[in-house]
């Protein structure tokens, strides 16, 4: 069983390292990379991993970003020249956490019939920036529970897809999700989360807007036309700080149930430093990772029921829909010619055999 | 009105005494064992319930635990030879418990028409084994306020059913639904929670562990329950007792849990087998004239309503089922699309 993930990155340095270190360490084989025009030191980081054998390192130094379209590309890669089982999608502020056993544990455990895992977005607050590492700061998330439905907002419930190694998939713009495929996902289980962090400090914040926003073009929701109208109307230090959530608000919230602290990340990202050299991070030794992932208890197994529940995924009304596409399917299926000539040599077989075969049917 | 119990066990001398005394005195009129090669005392707990009249024994030697078949066999027993008009499939570790008085009563106010009651499996969480009698111990169940769907849990939101007595009944493995019965179901009322005690002390699941696991491996041929699989696994790598303390729930996660409303205390098993064990000779009390002897009191509307939440995750549980076959109905229709 071999585990690949492939990494799109632009910019970031301040958590490109600690991501494929965790990784490595939390159950992935390999790394595919697509670096957009990083100019941080991102892609040196990337071809040191290269070079020790770990990753396999895209350029792309155009203008533009085509996210699903080099997230499929990589994913076809995987699965053709990288000998993927599964194959995770990520960005380089997402980590990827099994709930109990690794990442390869984890999937290895899922029927051969599902092709499909999907994991439950954690995201977690930006918090004010004293030029700490991240992982040791960023220590509060939203609460699942407590779903935030704005459409605009950055903290929304979410979903991410990861997949078995297949060489013609396609990955949505976003690699959310698979596009027609011949996959099934399994329902209703979530055995993986991805830990977000998606804003670390103003100046990364700055960056990744001004990149991402020369690259989309044109946005893709309301929120990222908020950044731009902010940045265009020169208030982005105050809009960021809108979002900072500082120790009052994290009181607060925590006090409502709104935040939750989650200091899973920090501790795995100091376990690795500590066993690493130079105040690097430790890599796996002979394959085995120097992180374990205790199986949750059955009272965390129910909380996270709960926030699983908020997703709204069981919902009646998607499964109306779904039988609603599935009826018009199954009539153009039945008025195939072969479905038709079939159906006319049964009427004339009844027509020979009289209606005492019928009853006797 | 007769009610027949069924229980097929193997090796479980630390539960079925209290099971059948419990059973009986709840309203189940008569058991129908089968014994499963046991090598401890439950076979000899068996026998003296036998000897004294409240219970039929099959000795069943074969190995590979064909579950279907021979709960089958006594759910058909009951009703061609013991005159059963309901009859309850139970496991070893399952106490079936009257939502108000007995299970005669409930039972008997099923309107003709129905043939299928479906249970509601309630299962308590292990605790730290201090030699203590389980029941003792075992007074934190979940409380679920939506469904855990992951397929190695323990703790899914399950049914179980109980059914009119028929000699051609055909129960499905595990007892949660009849094969093609002609029956109608009694839907959205759980009128039975079925306490479930299913990881008693280290021994008792290294044990259950092992066994199951030589019986998939060796005697099945579909793979095993993934809980049972991911504790085989741990047996065979010598790692059982991590694997084991690493289910139980201490002090502080109970505290925490009830904190949360993920666990709620329910002493409603031990309260009941201490009066049995209170009102007998020596062991627990067994009802002379027939009569159940524990009657459970009508629950409060706010006991009603909490039960009523706690069921909402069972039709939450169905429709990832409904989705489940959705996606396989989707998937058989693609394949169909594409053949030109």
């Amino acid at each position: 069983m071999k585990l690949v993930m492939t990494l799109r990155t632009r910019d970031e340095a301040d958590a490109v390292d600690a991501q494929i270190a965790f990784h490595l360490n939390a159950g992935v084989d390999f790394v595919i990379a697509t670096d957009h025009r990083s100019e941080d030191g991102t892609r040196d980081i990337l071809e040191r991993y290269a070079r020790d054998g770990y990753l396999h390192l895209i350029r792309e130094d155009g203008e533009e970003m085509n996210e699903g379209d080099w997230a499929t590309r990589m994913s076809r890669l995987a699965a053709t020249e990288f000998g993927a089982d599964w194959v995770i999608s990520s960005d380089a502020d997402e980590f990827w956490w099994p709930r109990g056993g690794s990442l390869k544990e984890v999937l290895a455990s899922i029927p051969q019939r599902y092709g499909i895992v999907r994991a439950l977005l954690r995201q977690f607050v930006p918090r004010p920036d004293d030029e700490e590492f991240f992982a040791d700061r960023m220590v509060a998330r939203v609460s699942g529970a407590a779903p935030i439905n704005n459409p605009t907002s950055l903290f929304r419930p979410n979903l991410k897809s990861v997949h078995r190694g297949d060489p013609n998939v396609t990955l949505s713009a976003g690699a959310h999700t698979l596009l027609d495929s011949r996959f099934v996902p399994v329902r209703g289980w979530y055995p993986i989360e991805f830990l977000h962090f998606p804003i670390r400090s103003f100046e990364q914040f700055d960056r990744k807007y001004r990149n991402l926003r020369a690259a989309l073009g044109q946005s893709r929701n309301s929120y990222y036309d908020d950044v731009y109208r902010a940045r265009q109307e020169g208030r982005l230090a105050e809009f960021y700080e809108t979002l900072t959530i500082d120790d009052v608000q994290l009181e607060r919230g925590l006090e409502e149930g709104s935040l939750v602290l989650d200091t899973r990340l920090r501790d795995a990202l100091r376990t690795l430093r500590s066993a690493g050299t130079d105040g690097g991070f430790a890599l796996p030794v002979s394959g085995a990772g120097h992180l374990s992932f205790p199986r949750p208890s059955v009272v965390d197994d129910a909380a996270y029921a709960l926030d699983v529940a908020a997703l709204g995924e069981a919902d009646v009304v998607r499964i109306q829909r779904r039988l609603d596409a599935l009826e018009p399917r199954l009539q153009a299926l039945e008025g195939r010619p072969t479905a038709r000539l079939y159906k006319a040599l049964r009427k004339a077989k009844r027509a020979i055999a009289g209606p005492g075969d019928r009853q006797a049917r | 009105m007769k009610i027949v119990a069924t229980v097929l066990a193997r090796d479980e001398e630390d539960v079925i005494d209290a099971q059948i005394a419990f059973h009986l005195n709840a309203g189940v009129d008569f058991v129908i064992a089968t014994d499963n090669n046991s090598r401890d005392h439950t076979t000899e707990i068996f026998e003296s319930y036998a000897r004294a009249g409240y219970l039929h024994l099959i000795h069943e030697p074969a190995e590979g635990l064909r579950q279907g078949e021979w709960v089958t066999r006594m759910a058909r027993l009951a009703a061609t030879e013991f005159d059963a008009d309901w009859v309850i499939n139970t496991d070893a570790d399952e106490f079936w418990w009257p939502r108000e008085g007995s299970l005669r009563e409930i039972l008997a106010a099923v309107p003709p028409r129905y043939g299928i009651v479906q249970a509601f499996w309630r299962s308590f969480v292990p605790r730290v084994d201090d030699g203590e009698f389980f029941a003792e111990r075992m007074t934190a169940r979940v409380s679920q306020q939506a469904p855990i769907n992951d397929p190695t849990s323990f703790y899914r939101p399950v049914i179980k059913v109980a059914h009119r007595a028929d000699p051609e009944v055909v129960v499905g493995r595990g007892n949660h639904a009849l094969i093609d019965s002609r029956f109608a179901v009694l839907r959205s009322w759980y009128p039975i929670e079925v306490l479930h005690f299913p990881l008693r002390s280290r021994a008792q699941w290294a044990h259950k562990v092992e066994l199951q696991g030589v019986a998939f491996t060796e005697h099945i041929e579909r793979p095993g329950t993934g809980y049972h699989l991911r504790g085989y696994d741990a047996l065979r790598e010598g790692h059982i007792e991590e694997q084991h303390a690493g289910m139980v729930v201490d002090d502080a996660a109970v505290e925490q849990g009830v904190a949360d409303g993920t666990l709620v205390i329910d002493t409603r098993l031990r309260d009941a087998l201490r009066t049995l064990r209170g009102a007998g000779p020596d062991g627990f009390a067994l009802p002379s004239t027939g009569a159940a002897t524990l009657s459970v009191p009508a629950p409060t509307t706010d006991e009603e309503a909490t039960y009523a939440v706690e069921a909402a995750v069972l039709g939450e549980a169905d429709v990832v089922r409904v989705e489940r076959r959705l996606d396989a109905l989707e998937q058989r229709l693609r394949l169909l699309e594409r053949r030109r």
